[in-house]
């Protein structure tokens, strides 16, 4: 009875309920065969949080997966994790992408097909360097 | 009574960071530019009005705590759907950005540019806040 009750209580704690707050996607490359990840956390209890800061370090730690080249098509997913009754949940942000190397991306003027457009943007991608 | 007024004054003072969006443009890291980062904040203040009409009952007699419950619920009904924090009173106050982008970096070539939009909540007030972090791309010895 007392095992039982043990399980059940673990399971119903360690059971969790995701759901996205949003999701980005920016143009896809079509050189896909590095791929980068970064996922950055915070556990909050009972709603209490302070601050943000946890996001910060996603671009670095994508620009140390590609020290010389062009994180493309990253797509970047912004979700809650809830645990039993909301007492506890955690703000996850998970950004992957491909890297695309200089050299690559540098021959690779022409306009590949099944590419979002980019037009009117003003990131450095699109910007003559 | 010190005790109670440090307490509240703590209370009242914290503020719970919400966070409501985050993306990521693209990043590049090329060796013939420098990354200089830069960070953008906007801020207005938002209300709660459901909060503001309860403080303001803890003030007023029975009848007038009935009015504000009906002024809260009718400033309510025009502030239906979708949103994200408490409700500000400056529509367009985060139009400006794509200049503020250019005032911190004048070439343009900006990556991996990251926008978050977040709440500071405090007491019937809220900060509703847009950050951008990003890299500006200047070309070295340049």
């Amino acid at each position: 009875m007392f095992r039982s009750s043990v399980l059940l209580i673990s399971v119903l704690f360690l059971t969790s309920c995701a759901s996205i707050n949003s999701l980005s996607l920016t143009p896809i490359p079509p050189e896909r065969t590095h791929q980068v990840r970064t996922e950055k956390s915070k556990m909050i209890f009972l709603g209490f949080n302070f601050d943000n800061d946890f996001v910060d370090s996603a671009v670095d730690d994508l620009k140390t997966q590609c020290p010389n080249g062009k994180v493309s098509g990253l797509l970047t997913k912004d979700e809650n994790i809830n645990y039993f009754l909301y007492f506890v949940w955690k703000k996850q942000i998970t950004a992957t992408g491909f890297c695309v190397p200089n050299s690559t991306a540098s021959v690779n003027k022409k306009k590949p097909r099944g590419t979002a457009s980019t037009e009117g943007s003003t990131s450095a991608s699109e910007t003559e360097l | 009574m010190r005790n109670k007024f440090l307490l509240s004054s703590v209370l009242t003072l914290c503020s719970c960071a919400q966070l409501h969006h985050v993306q990521i443009g693209e990043v590049i890291s090329r060796p013939d530019y420098v990354q200089k980062p830069f960070d953008i904040k906007i801020s207005e203040t938002g209300i709660n009005i459901g909060e503001a009409a309860d403080t303001a009952k803890i003030f007023m007699n029975k009848e007038g705590q009935k009015q504000a419950n009906d002024i809260a619920s009718a400033i309510a009904l025009f502030q239906m759907g979708p949103r994200t924090g408490n409700p500000v009173y400056v529509k367009d106050y985060a139009k400006n950005l794509i200049q503020l982008i250019y005032e911190k970096c004048p070439s343009g070539k900006v990556t991996g540019l990251m926008s978050i939009r977040e709440t500071r909540k405090y007491p019937v007030v809220s900060g509703e806040i847009v950050k951008l972090t990003g890299y500006c791309l200047i070309k070295k010895g340049g």
